[in-house]
């Protein structure tokens, strides 16, 4: 499990698991690698709102494209959440304590983003 | 010797330990390999360095070709590596980085072997800068890895 310390990244979580799309699509994902055709189909969001909040949940960091492959002429697209699993906990005076056990791929993702790879 | 000339390599033996790192620990197979041809040409920057200026070998055009050879190697492999992904030929500032200060190492150890430059005081400038190139890359690699570190979600551990 890791502390979160950064302020920015606390609001995107929260705000994350405020929103009932974008939860449903860290649940999704957060163990195994979905496309999101398959996340439409077991959470029933819809189309335009799934791609939307997906986008939106890898500009924060809390969902990156983990693969693609190609299937019959199409490029399909499969993500993953950085995180599979979170505790928040409100402590009144003090701040906010958000803890989350990170997927295993982090270190994937810093060599990625080290040589400037795509995710 | 000059004390820069001790500094640089370790800067360089120090920003080896991060693609060994990436190697050992990462399983995707291009980003394995990329690290060892870093790690590899690092490490060979580095050797080359320390022998170079405690002079315990009196380089000959070959080894200097070697060592050229293995920086071009990792150039090579990471312009194949962008080019399979992302369809560009350098695809950020660790491309940019990478090529500009082994290209200026490059040039420097082929205009030196191939006796272009023959004033002692030239080869010296040349020298220098050589290795503010590579201890600039060196520092690069240190500071981004640190930066990329805190910044992909390991902040602190439980």
């Amino acid at each position: 499990m890791i502390i979160i310390q950064s302020k920015r990244l606390k609001t995107h979580i929260m705000s994350a698991l405020s929103d009932s799309s974008m939860e449903k699509i860290l649940q999704s994902t957060s163990f195994s690698d979905r496309s999101a055709s398959d996340i439409i189909r077991t959470q029933g969001l819809p189309h335009s709102t799934t791609y939307r909040k997906i986008n939106e949940l890898i500009k924060c960091g809390l969902l990156v494209l983990y693969r693609s492959e190609i299937a019959s002429g199409k490029k399909i697209a499969y993500y993953k959440s950085t995180l599979r699993s979170i505790t928040v906990s409100y402590q009144g005076i003090a701040d906010t304590k958000i803890e989350a056990e990170p997927n295993q791929d982090a270190l994937e993702r810093i060599s990625n983003r080290f040589y400037d790879l795509k995710d | 010797m000059e004390p820069i000339q001790l500094i640089v390599p370790c800067i360089v033996f120090a920003a080896c330990i991060i693609p060994l790192y990436f190697a050992i620990n990462i399983k995707t197979e291009s980003q394995r390999i990329l690290s060892s041809f870093l790690f590899a040409s690092l490490l060979a920057y580095g050797i080359h360095s320390l022998l170079e200026s405690f002079e315990v070998i009196n380089y000959g055009i070959f080894a200097k070709l070697c060592f050229v050879v293995s920086g071009f190697g990792l150039m090579v492999a990471y312009s194949f590596l962008q080019l399979k992904n992302s369809h560009v030929l350098v695809g950020g500032i660790f491309g940019i980085a990478m090529i500009a200060s082994f290209g200026v190492w490059m040039a420097g150890e082929l205009l030196e072997a191939t006796f272009f430059v023959t004033e002692e005081q030239q080869q010296e400038i040349i020298d220098l800068i050589s290795s503010g190139a590579m201890a600039g890359f060196g520092i690069f690699i240190i500071v981004r890895f640190l930066w990329l570190q805190k910044f992909v979600f390991i902040e602190s551990r439980m």
